[in-house]
């Protein structure tokens, strides 16, 4: 090394910065320990109780809207079946009422006719 | 908070690391050196070196080794340093053209000499500053420097020789400028 390096060297000597500088970097490192901390704890939170649901339910959403159209469509119409069925039980024991009460006079009617000793059929 | 603080052990299998304080403590000089004799502002290098500890305390699980993390702070100090003197290129930066001369009250002792030094060396530009720093202040080879440079090595001796022309150079013209003065007062 050349007597001018030599000088140079001692020119660029180490130098020492504030007395407090090192607790200043520890208090600050400190600080932003806890902010971190305190960050990734509100994160954790979000994501567990509020951002997952409701992630999740806007993905599913159409899926739902199609699954519960279905299911409405496929309720109504056995609904609706279900309804005519009924009507239609109504209507073959209204046709069977009609039809026991015809039998039961003509059954009448015969009986009379053949304890009157009318011929049958009445000529 | 203090366990990381005080967390001396990395990675299973690692070597045990010094606590973060002491690293703080046994380094603050070399990181404020650097700033400070690449940017001659001591609340700025002050500053800088603040925020160099901060990085390395938010990347304090990937040190490796003590030697690792005095690369590490090597390395991140001297491009913040080239960074802040980008970002304050705005503000016209002194050449070393421009650089006024010490007044002839100031003679060639030693003390005076490393004070013009240490101005001449802030004026210098950004490449060369820095090399000339890590070389004469940390007293690293031109293969470590390009290491933390990232740069060749043959770029780094470039600018070393270059640096140190300039200063030889600047130095020579205030010395020849000063003997006839000496020789006037006699």
């Amino acid at each position: 090394m050349t007597p001018f390096e030599e000088q140079l060297k001692k020119a660029l000597a180490r130098q020492e910065p504030s007395a407090d500088f090192t607790s200043r970097v520890l208090a600050e490192a400190a600080r932003q320990e806890q902010r971190k901390e305190a960050a990734g704890w509100r994160t954790w939170f979000h994501k567990t109780w509020f951002q997952t649901p409701l992630m999740q339910a806007r993905r599913f959403a159409p899926v739902m809207v199609v699954f519960l159209v279905m299911s409405g469509v496929v309720v109504y119409r056995g609904h609706q079946r279900e309804v005519q069925g009924r009507a239609a039980k109504q209507q073959l024991l209204q046709a069977l009422r009609i039809a026991g009460i015809k039998l039961h006079h003509t059954q009448l009617r015969v009986v009379a006719m053949e304890t009157e000793g009318t011929d049958w059929p009445p000529q | 908070m203090a366990d990381v603080l005080i967390r001396s052990v990395a990675a299973a299998g690692e070597q045990v690391l010094p606590a973060f304080p002491d690293v703080v403590d046994s380094n603050k000089s070399m990181v404020f050196s650097i700033a400070w004799h690449f940017l001659r502002d001591r609340s700025l290098a002050e500053e800088l070196a603040q925020d160099v500890f901060l990085e390395l305390h938010r990347n304090w699980r990937s040190m490796k080794s003590a030697d690792h993390i005095v690369f590490w702070l090597r390395k991140v100090t001297s491009h913040r340093a080239i960074d802040v003197l980008r970002s304050r290129k705005a503000k016209p930066e002194t050449s070393l053209e421009e650089t006024a001369e010490p007044t002839a009250l100031e003679r060639v002792h030693d003390s005076m000499l490393a004070s013009y030094l240490e101005r001449m060396v802030a004026s210098l530009p950004e490449k060369q500053r820095v090399a000339i720093v890590l070389r004469y202040q940390e007293g690293m080879e031109p293969e470590e420097i390009a290491k933390v440079l990232e740069m060749n090595v043959s770029t780094v001796k470039t600018n070393l020789a270059r640096g140190l022309d300039l200063l030889r150079a600047k130095t020579a013209n205030r010395l020849k400028r000063e003997e006839p003065e000496q020789h006037d007062t006699v």
